[in-house]
């Protein structure tokens, strides 16, 4: 079984690698990188002004990574040093330096060209395709530790681990010379254990949600920040202040400003705020494990006994049900459910207008995807119990003198989830993809529009996250589905494949 | 066959019918039978005979679109045409009357341990608690030659093979020791080794717990193996009946001829090995006459007029066929059949001897 176990888990890996590899090779390489300015505003206000138009545009290349970017000024600053007078010197007509720069950079590959308006020198290059690949790899998991942060201003930093209190009093393993100040506590979010050691890094999102870190766009929180009043210790004294910042999330911060040192001790002034309202993948989650609970019990409860009386009329209301929810679109049937709940129950038919905290918001969007969710689960299980029923183990059963619903629920039954139960657990991790339809026609912060709208964005970084995490979690869930069966069916155990001789 | 041997199943007129699309099939056609107490019936015929739709009415598991149209079935002095509700049929289904079905690979539920499909009928017709149920599982598992029932009790199906699943069967078929075991077609699914075992197995069976069994088959080896009686079925009618000497060494339906002409044993070498030329007829439509005229080459002028009556041969030896009237020509039973006619009069010349 471990022997399984290890061989699948290094298959996923690889599938799921296999499969990431190739969306950053098609994402660098079939989309024309001049696209993902499509949705810029700040790059449309500089079109007026060629050096800086160029001068952002290369920037921002540089950073999603396509090229390396080097000009006049910079290399004047890495050469001279940062505030030497040299570095005009250097940009002055006639300086020597525009003769250094070209053979420099060209004598390393890089393509020299020329400011149309002041005339500087720039120099690019493209990174191959392959090192762009590699280097998401390679940045993809970060590990923290006491000599990750160097700051020339900062040289005689303490370095090493503490164990303090963070804000709610709660022991925390704490860390100095470290990007991330808390490396190890506990909060009352699943999964209750934090840790900073290891974080994943999956780029910065650009051109919308911009400038955010991608994972932070689906997994913090949205909506407004929360405020709440704070006593801690600075500097020894009993301090109180208000903030919105998750301390949690503290990240070092090499210049201080005085609204920092009123509140930290330390370097580590950086964090992320707390939001009222869950993550894209919190809403998706929530709504979607509703539904999906609801589509189980109500789904198999109703299948189970349309199969039971197969041919009847509660069997042919079923499949009446089954085949109006899949032949109709779902928009739909969820634009109909809609209306009936906002006139009929006085649901809101939009999530935004009480709000991720009133339950009420939640109902029409979990019920509306609860419709399809039901249609399915019936129609399945009543295919797999009326496969079963056809068994020649069930007429054994019955010739055995086994009444009715004795061999429906010691025989059938069990046989007829062990499909079922393969899909749960790619039902439940699915949930995080979000739904596209109904989400946005609730208009729900979740997943859903995630994809589609990172792709018309042009948001590379975001595209490549969601193809790696979609990846990952399907992967392991359909892995997840195999394990769980085992223990449903005898039949089936793990087993790594003895090599033939 | 002198000793009055008592009924324990008796079947009159019995007319089934099945609904198949919009359209009436008629599976058995008026078929009369007597089941004595410890014997052993073979009933033989072709696929689409009937032979297993019969013994299905003995045991209330017609398919839902299949009906009783007519007869009766007494069975111990009980009518079991007259059970409308499965609660009744409980009482009969593995207790009294036990069905051990062709195909020994499906016929387990594979997801159940063996003890737990054994000690389930224990519990539901012997009302015993698992813990007492269990000895008296291993001990039918011993008995039907499984070895280390103890720890094979919580095996599997998939844990056993072929022959060893078709041996669980008929544990639990047996174990509740039913009066009738309905074998339909019991060792068609497993290699000759293993099927001579089966029918050993059933046979010394058979002595120690004294009950009746069926056999449906196609098998004409099978029978010659294991049957006291044969009965011959074609298009949901016996044709022939008799014991399994009379069926064997002195047939007189000229169906029954045509089986016997068509077992390979028989056949010489170099020529082709005989088959009944044509089809048998569709039972949707009424058959007028004989329904093995069309394909019989003794068939008279009458037998594509009128339905032939039984004709008594002996006590225990009937035919339904013209040829046997006193006004039918005398016919020429194929080579096959006198060959098995002579072996027939050297037995019994043996046996006279003996006596």
């Amino acid at each position: 079984m471990t022997g399984y176990v290890f061989k699948r888990i290094f298959q996923s890996i690889l599938s799921i690698f296999i499969v990431s590899a190739l969306t950053i090779f098609l994402v660098y390489s079939c989309i024309p990188r001049q696209l993902v300015f499509k949705g810029d505003q700040l790059l449309q206000k500089l079109a007026n002004q060629p050096d800086e138009y160029q001068d952002y545009k290369y920037r921002t290349w540089e950073k999603l990574g396509y090229i390396d970017y080097v000009s006049q000024k910079e290399y004047a600053q890495a050469t001279y040093g940062q505030d030497s007078p040299k570095v005009s010197e250097a940009l002055l007509e006639g300086s020597d330096f525009y003769g250094k720069f070209r053979s420099d950079f060209q004598a390393k590959g890089y393509k020299v060209e020329i400011q149309p308006v002041t005339g500087f020198l720039y120099a690019s290059k493209d990174i191959p395709l392959f090192s762009r690949v590699l280097k998401w790899y390679a940045n993809l998991i970060q590990v923290d530790g006491p000599n990750k942060v160097h700051d020339p201003d900062n040289p005689n930093m303490k370095r090493g681990y503490y164990i303090t209190r963070d804000w709610s009093g709660v022991p925390a393993l704490a860390c100095s010379g470290s990007l991330y100040k808390y490396q190890i506590w506990f909060d009352g979010k699943f999964p209750f254990i934090h840790s900073h050691i290891l974080t994943w890094n999956m780029g910065v999102s650009y051109p919308s949600y911009d400038g955010i870190p991608v994972l932070d766009v689906i997994a913090g929180g949205q909506g407004r920040s929360v405020r709440r009043e704070i006593t801690t210790k600075v500097g020894g004294e009993e301090t109180t202040f208000y903030t919105s910042v998750d301390e949690h999330s503290l990240k070092y911060k090499p210049v201080l400003d005085r609204m920092d040192t009123n509140k930290y001790d330390d370097h580590y002034a950086d964090g992320n705020n707390i939001y009222e309202d869950p993550s894209m993948l919190g809403i998706s989650f929530r709504i979607g494990m509703m539904s999906l609970l609801i589509s189980l019990s109500i789904g198999l409860t109703v299948g189970i006994v349309a199969a039971m009386k197969k041919d009847r009329t509660f069997d042919k209301i079923t499949m009446g049900y089954t085949v109006i929810i899949s032949s109709l679109p779902s928009l739909l049937y969820i634009a109909l459910f809609a209306r009936f709940g906002m006139k009929a129950l006085g649901l809101p038919d939009k999530f935004p207008f009480l709000g991720s905290g009133n339950m009420a918001s939640y109902v029409l969007p979990t019920l509306s995807l609860a419709l399809g969710g039901i249609a399915s689960e019936a129609l399945w299980i009543r295919r797999y119990m009326v496969d079963q029923m056809n068994a020649d183990y069930v007429k054994f059963a019955r010739s055995k003198g086994l009444s009715q619903s004795e061999v429906f629920f010691k025989h059938i039954m069990r046989n007829a989830l062990i499909p079922v139960v393969h899909s749960i657990p790619e039902a439940v991790i699915g949930t995080l993809s979000g739904a596209l339809i109904t989400e946005s026609f609730y208009a729900v912060p979740g997943m859903g529009k995630m994809f589609p709208s990172s792709i018309s964005d042009y948001n590379n970084a975001m595209i490549i996250a969601l193809t790696f995490i979609f990846t990952a979690i399907s992967v392991f869930a359909v892995f997840l589905g195999d394990i769980l069966v085992t223990f449903v069916d005898p039949r089936i155990s793990l087993q790594a494949k003895k090599e033939a001789r | 066959m002198t000793e009055e041997k008592k009924p324990i199943l008796t079947v009159r007129d019995l007319v089934v019918k099945f609904r198949v699309r919009n359209k009436e099939l008629t599976a058995i056609r008026s078929v009369s039978l007597n089941l004595y107490e410890g014997e052993t019936l073979a009933i033989v015929g072709e696929s689409g005979s009937g032979k297993s739709v019969l013994t299905k009415t003995f045991t209330g598991m017609l398919e839902n679109n299949g009906r009783i149209a007519a007869g009766s079935i007494e069975f111990e002095g009980r009518e079991l045409t007259g059970i409308k509700t499965d609660k009744e049929w409980e009482g009969i289904r593995g207790s009294q009357i036990a069905t051990v079905f062709q195909d020994p690979m499906t016929s387990l539920n594979p997801l159940k341990k063996i003890g737990f499909q054994i000690t389930e009928i224990l519990e539901k017709h012997q009302k015993m608690a698992f813990a007492q149920a269990k000895p008296v599982a291993i001990e039918l598992m011993t008995r039907v030659g499984i070895k280390d029932a103890e720890r094979r009790f919580n095996d599997y199906p998939f844990q056993y093979s072929g022959g060893m699943r078709q041996r669980i069967v008929i544990a639990i078929a047996l174990a509740c020791k039913p009066k009738i075991l309905i074998c339909d077609e019991p060792t068609t699914a497993l290699d000759v080794t293993i099927q001579a075992q089966i029918l050993d197995l059933i046979r010394a069976l058979q002595k120690d717990y004294g009950f009746t069994t069926i056999y449906i088959t196609h098998d004409l080896g099978v029978v010659a193996n294991v049957a006291d009686r044969v009965a011959v079925m074609y298009a949901g009618q016996i044709l022939e009946y008799g014991t399994v000497r009379e069926i064997f060494y002195d047939p007189r339906h000229p169906y029954t001829w045509a089986l016997i002409s068509s077992l390979p044993t028989l056949a010489k070498k170099g020529e082709p090995l005989y088959a009944i030329p044509g089809t048998p007829p569709t039972l949707f439509n009424e058959i007028k006459g004989d329904a093995f005229a069309p394909r019989n080459r003794y068939a008279l002028n009458i037998d594509f007029e009128e339905e032939p009556p039984f004709f008594q041969i002996s006590p225990t030896h009937f035919a339904k066929t013209w040829l046997l009237d006193e006004k039918a020509p005398k016919a020429d039973p194929p080579v096959a059949v006198k060959i098995m006619l002579e072996k027939g009069k050297i037995h019994q010349g043996a046996t006279e001897v003996a006596k």
